[in-house]
């Protein structure tokens, strides 16, 4: 009997044979992530310290300026814009999703309270909106907020903007585009989260007369946290490098990071600069991902 | 069993109302024959003849359904294939954590970020080679790269849910690894794979931000199209456009949910 | 002699699965490996199936060292717990893949897979697919898929778990009957000792990976030889008591004669509530309940003993009677 031989699924192999065979399969996979995933992001770390030249390309000297700039040092002195920037963008992610989660509540119990021969056409309600492409969904509320539509004729008439302006370019419409667009991503989750939900744990809760606030502390949020969690990471990320619902819905004054990358490798021309404001991105994306899996993974060390 | 608060069922309908007056507008509002925004003019229907005469958006669609069909041919064979050395081979703790890792990068980085990191690795790559002009190539590239996690996902879901049983019968009954692969698992994988590939197209068809960034100037898809055009100012065209997308989009999903269920039907039986 | 195992060691990182382990079984037997889930019973199946690889050990079949072999060049074919039937492939496409992945005719293959099936009495269901087949006829195609490669031992993984206990009856006949009629070695893996007392020739009792006790089935039943076994076979009345004399023991319910030689100075002994009958003047006991049970009835005695009497028979809760057995009924337990 060969020593080395194991049995994997049934089959009587040399491991090292299992393995060669396991490569030869995954092999195209990882070289065409390596090359057209991996070697990018690289790029875009060595790019985001070079300058740029005089016809919008690359001049390779290694320069601290883009960093610079991000921090708000450029030629003209100190300026906050692009940390306003920045940290605008975060802000708005971070409400966003948290409006998203707040209104997904209430849209995942109602689901999960109609009767079964509805649920799948309320699903599939819910669905369509969210596999609809993103530029149409945002343009669409340019109708909706124009100036001779209820909104925005509602808001003139309570004087909160002038007659005959549409409620765009705002952070409002940027907000409710937002949240338009990332609802289903949180409510999703959540309803297949309620759908299991322990009833007798609420009703418990009723019975004991605990009040609103008592029994979603202790009886719904326990049982959803982990599908709010979920949502938090479909949402918050993407939402932080959101281009489209601020360029449509927010203009020139309101701009998010995703609006002044886009300018670095559009009218600006300036690959470095730009190359700079995404590996920021890149680093606040990683930072809240990883906040998020270490909070998870205490949460798992504390059940077990 | 569940009694909604109601006003629980108010706000819910009113965020459903929320998430469909704007599309409803475009809707409407694609039947409009006065082009001036906001004033309806009469019903008609000549935007939408329009559009099957307008060169560009013609091409537009064209360069989206070819775009989403070879990026997804080419997803899918790679993340199947992916997929499978993953799941057949018993890889230990390491690798996969070196694994795993890399090959959900898209699925959690911002798409801009990886649309800006493809668009500079391109722009060096042409100016070392002169390889890689943006245009429909760029794209494709693009769009795979993304897609062959969603696949890989779904052909790995497959796998573990078939289990390791129809392997140990497969031996069991004197075949080869070669024979079992061909005669037991490909055909059982089939679903999982259809899943991926479905998936990966319509997040082709979907896609705006690694299309706008990679395309060239000949490569516009529909929704670089629809973009480029609400900036130059808002027409029913459009709406008849985006109307027609947004319909393509329902039949695509219940397409998917149907077949969904059905898989779902036999496997319950067996 | 048709299977032979001899020192079979396997473990999963501490665990010993397998603790040396030997086994003879004979050609044209039902042996059956009976144990509580643990035991390591199906462990020794795949064993010998080719699923897990032995640390050290020797399987022999019909002469032939099988224990390095890969599964799909032994002799011997399972029938898998769930069945694992190929839901993608027609009844007769499942019972004929062993013998096309070895490269016979599809011709020879089909022919043979629908005698195969008429041999299970599932003729004219070639065409079906495993989910438009009932529990049983499932089992009957996997029995069917197995046999028709003409395996040296037929190896089955608890096969009748999955079907509801009517059916269990019904089937359990008939794998018997089949059994003898084709003549092959089949060897069961089952936690149900009436599963194993209805079929078997012989059984192996499995504890912990180690066979407790391995013989013919009205052995094993009537006299087994440990604690462990008596108590999985559905033995109920341990006493334990003291050796006094040759053959003769005391315990706190009273003195007794036994027939089998006492290895030991304290220890158990137990008889079965069926051998147990009501004297004048014997052990004394009160009867705490009484449970019936159709043409006859338990009584439930202090001490936990319970007794198998006639139904007939006027007994009452809170009565005191007296019962003895014969010396041969006692079985001393080893341990």
């Amino acid at each position: 009997m060969t020593e080395n031989e194991i049995v994997y699924h049934g089959e009587l192999v040399k491991p090292r044979a299992l393995y060669r065979r396991g490569l030869v399969f995954i092999l195209p996979g990882l070289l065409w992530i390596a090359f057209f995933l991996a070697l990018p992001c690289l790029s875009l770390g060595i790019v985001s310290f070079a300058q740029r030249n005089d016809y919008g390309g690359i001049d390779w000297t290694f320069t601290f300026d883009n960093m610079k700039r991000l921090v708000g040092f450029d030629l003209f002195g100190w300026s906050a814009d692009n940390l306003v920037i920045l940290g605008r963008s975060v802000m708005v992610a971070a409400i966003s999703t948290f409006l998203c989660i707040v209104l997904s509540y209430p849209l995942a119990f109602f689901l999960a309270s109609r009767p079964v021969r509805n649920k799948g056409m309320w699903m599939a309600l819910l669905l369509v909106p969210f596999w609809t492409n993103l530029v149409i969904r945002t343009y669409a509320w340019l109708i909706v907020l124009a100036p001779q539509f209820p909104p925005a004729r509602f808001a003139a008439y309570f004087e909160m903007v002038d007659p005959g302006t549409a409620l765009y370019p705002s952070m409002i419409a940027v907000y409710i585009g937002m949240m338009a667009s990332f609802l289903p991503f949180v409510a999703l989750p959540l309803y297949t989260a309620v759908e299991k939900l322990d009833w007798s744990l609420v009703e418990a809760s009723f019975d004991l007369r605990a009040g609103f606030w008592r029994t979603f502390r202790y009886a719904i949020w326990p049982q959803t946290k982990s599908a709010v969690a979920l949502g938090i990471t479909l949402t918050l990320v993407p939402a932080m490098g959101m281009f489209v619902v601020p360029d449509m819905l927010g203009g020139a004054k309101y701009m998010l990071i995703g609006n002044l990358i886009q300018e670095q490798f559009g009218t600006s021309r300036d690959w470095p600069f730009g190359a700079s404001l995404s590996l920021a991105l890149m680093v606040i994306t990683l930072a809240t991902l990883l906040f998020f899996n270490s909070k998870a993974r205490a949460n798992k060390e504390r059940r077990s | 069993m569940k009694h909604t608060h109601p006003l629980i069922n108010l706000t819910a309908v009113l965020l459903f109302m929320v998430l469909y007056i704007p599309l409803l507008c475009v809707v409407l509002f694609s039947f409009n024959a006065s082009r001036l925004g906001m004033q309806w003019g009469g019903f008609t229907l000549h935007w939408y003849v329009d559009l099957f005469h307008d060169g560009m958006v013609l091409r537009a669609a064209m360069n989206t359904i070819i775009l989403a069909v070879s990026s997804t041919l080419i997803s899918t064979v790679v993340g199947t294939v992916l997929a499978v050395g993953l799941q057949t081979a018993p890889w230990g703790k390491k690798a996969r954590r070196f694994f795993e890792p890399l090959i959900n990068l898209p699925v959690v980085t911002p798409d801009i970020i990886f649309a800006v990191a493809l668009v500079i690795a391109f722009g060096v790559i042409r100016s070392l080679t002169g390889l890689f002009e943006l245009g429909m190539p760029t794209m494709i590239v693009g769009h795979v790269t993304f897609q062959i996690a969603f696949v890989t996902l779904a052909v790995r879901n497959r796998l573990e849910a078939i289990g390791n049983e129809y392997s140990e019968a497969a031996f069991d009954l004197y075949a080869s690894f070669g024979y079992s692969f061909r005669t037991v698992i490909l055909p059982l994988l089939l679903p999982g794979i259809l899943a991926g590939a479905m998936l990966a197209f319509t997040l082709s068809l979907d896609d705006f931000i690694i299309s706008f960034f990679t395309a060239g100037p000949k490569s516009m898809t529909l929704p670089i199209f629809i973009y480029a055009s609400v900036h130059r100012g808002v027409t029913p065209e459009i709406h008849a456009l985006s109307t027609l997308v947004m319909v393509f989009t329902i039949l695509v999903v219940v397409l998917l949910r149907r077949s969904e269920k059905h898989n779902e039907q036999t496997e319950a039986k067996s | 002699m048709s299977l032979n195992i001899f020192a079979l060691r396997k473990s999963f990182g501490s665990v010993h699965a397998i603790d040396n382990v030997d086994l003879k079984a004979e050609k044209g037997e039902f042996l059956t490996l009976l144990g509580p889930s643990g035991c390591g019973k199906t462990t020794l199946l795949r064993l010998i199936a080719g699923f897990e690889k032995p640390d050290s050990g020797i399987i022999m079949l019909e002469g032939q060292y099988i224990h390095s072999l890969p599964a799909n060049q032994r002799p011997v074919n399972t029938v898998f717990q769930s069945y694992a039937l190929f839901p993608h492939l027609t009844v007769l496409e499942n019972v004929a893949y062993g013998l096309l992945a070895r490269g016979k005719s599809k011709a020879e293959a089909f022919e043979k897979s629908r005698r195969g099936l008429d041999m299970v009495r599932l003729q004219g269901m070639d065409d079906r697919y495993p989910h438009q087949m009932s529990g049983g006829q499932r089992q009957r195609v996997a029995i069917a898929r197995a046999l028709v490669n003409e395996p040296s031992v037929l190896l089955l993984d608890e096969p009748m778990s999955a079907l509801d206990a009517k059916l269990r009856i019904q089937v359990q006949i008939e794998l018997r009957e089949l059994q003898q009629r084709l003549g092959k070695t089949f060897m069961m893996v089952t936690h149900d000792q009436q599963e194993a007392l209805a079929v078997s020739d012989r059984i192996a009792v499995m504890e912990s990976g180690a066979i407790r006790q391995f013989g013919p089935v009205r052995e094993v039943f009537d006299k087994p030889h440990t604690r462990f076994v008596a108590d999985f076979l559905g033995t109920e009345n341990f006493i334990e008591v003291e050796k006094t004399d040759e053959h003769k023991v005391s315990s706190a319910l009273g003195d007794f004669t036994v027939e089998d030689a006492i290895p030991w100075e304290k220890g158990c002994i137990t008889v079965r509530p069926e051998n147990m009958r009501l004297c004048d003047d014997g052990v004394k006991g009160h009867v705490h309940a009484t449970m019936y049970r159709g043409p006859y009835q338990i009584l439930l005695l202090d001490g936990g003993l319970r007794m198998q009497i006639d139904a007939e028979i006027p007994v009452k809760s809170g009565d005191e009677i007296h019962w003895t057995c014969s010396p041969d009924s006692w079985v001393v337990l080893h341990d």
